[in-house]
């Protein structure tokens, strides 16, 4: 399985960067259409917009590292940061689409991207920041929420 | 692939036209100009995002943020109205529910009140 792997500044302008890299490992593979390709990217954004977020609160300049495993099927990211632990249980979501509040919120609004467009999400913390793993299936698996 | 924002009176709507990848990135620029043109009193706006190719939650973030900005200068007339007809924009629109509770439309003299036309609401 043959992995692509990225570092980045944790700075915004390596956004695009990233998520150009990873989509474009995907398209390596001709299964993939370009709708999953396109969750893929939305994924990859939102994962390395928190790793950015994430460094930027703790003033952290170590980098973020990318690595993308591409298989028959599947792709296969994680997105690491090394800005200490996080829980995803302590992170303010905003509530579903459809609640009133709904739209009160301008953060949060990532996390439930990700559950939404990836077959596969984990966040783990590691020995020194959180790791983001994301994976996505050629054709879309059905899986609850 | 500069992020590009202009912005035009038109009609009795602020128009921002918004260019490029709207992501973290580019928020900080387009959350600007909304506070400066809430701040200077205008409470309708049209966000044309069709020349916006990528769209992400830092982005519908920028959006949910100028509804509240014109809802707080004025509850019942503060609006916000988007354009839109990037398939990738569109499909992010919907998965976050913003088509449900903003208009969106395919055509921006219809977003102007300038022709008939909205698009049909999820």
């Amino acid at each position: 399985m043959p992995e692509v792997r990225l570092e980045i500044p944790a700075r915004v302008e390596y956004l695009a960067l990233a998520r150009q890299v990873v989509a474009a490992a995907a398209a390596l593979e001709p299964r993939f259409r370009d709708e999953r390709i396109d969750d893929l990217r939305i994924a990859v954004s939102e994962a390395t917009t928190n790793a950015i977020e994430a460094h930027a609160d703790l003033g952290s300049h170590d980098r973020i590292v990318i690595r993308a495993n591409l298989g028959d099927d599947r792709i296969e990211v994680e997105v690491h940061d090394v800005a200490g632990g996080f829980d995803p249980a302590r992170v303010d979501a905003a509530p579903d689409a459809e609640a009133p509040d709904r739209l009160t919120y301008e953060r949060g609004l990532g996390l439930p991207l990700i559950r939404t467009l990836t077959d596969e999400s984990e966040i783990a913390p590691t020995e020194r920041g959180t790791a983001v793993r994301l994976v996505v299936y050629s054709t879309r698996r059905d899986h609850p929420g | 692939m500069l992020f590009d924002v202009q912005v035009a009176e038109e009609g009795g709507w602020s128009v921002l036209t918004l260019t490029g990848e709207l992501d973290l990135a580019a928020a900080p620029a387009v959350r600007s100009r909304v506070v400066a043109l809430t701040s200077g009193g205008s409470s309708r706006l049209v966000i044309d995002l069709r020349g916006v190719d990528f769209l992400d939650s830092a982005g519908l973030g920028v959006l949910v943020g100028a509804r509240k900005r014109v809802r707080q200068i004025d509850e019942a007339a503060g609006e916000v109205r988007l354009v839109a007809t990037e398939p990738q924009v569109l499909r992010v629109l919907a998965l976050a529910g913003l088509d449900r509770v903003m208009d969106v439309f395919d055509d921006r003299a219809a977003a102007l009140d300038l022709a008939a036309g909205e698009v049909e609401r999820a």
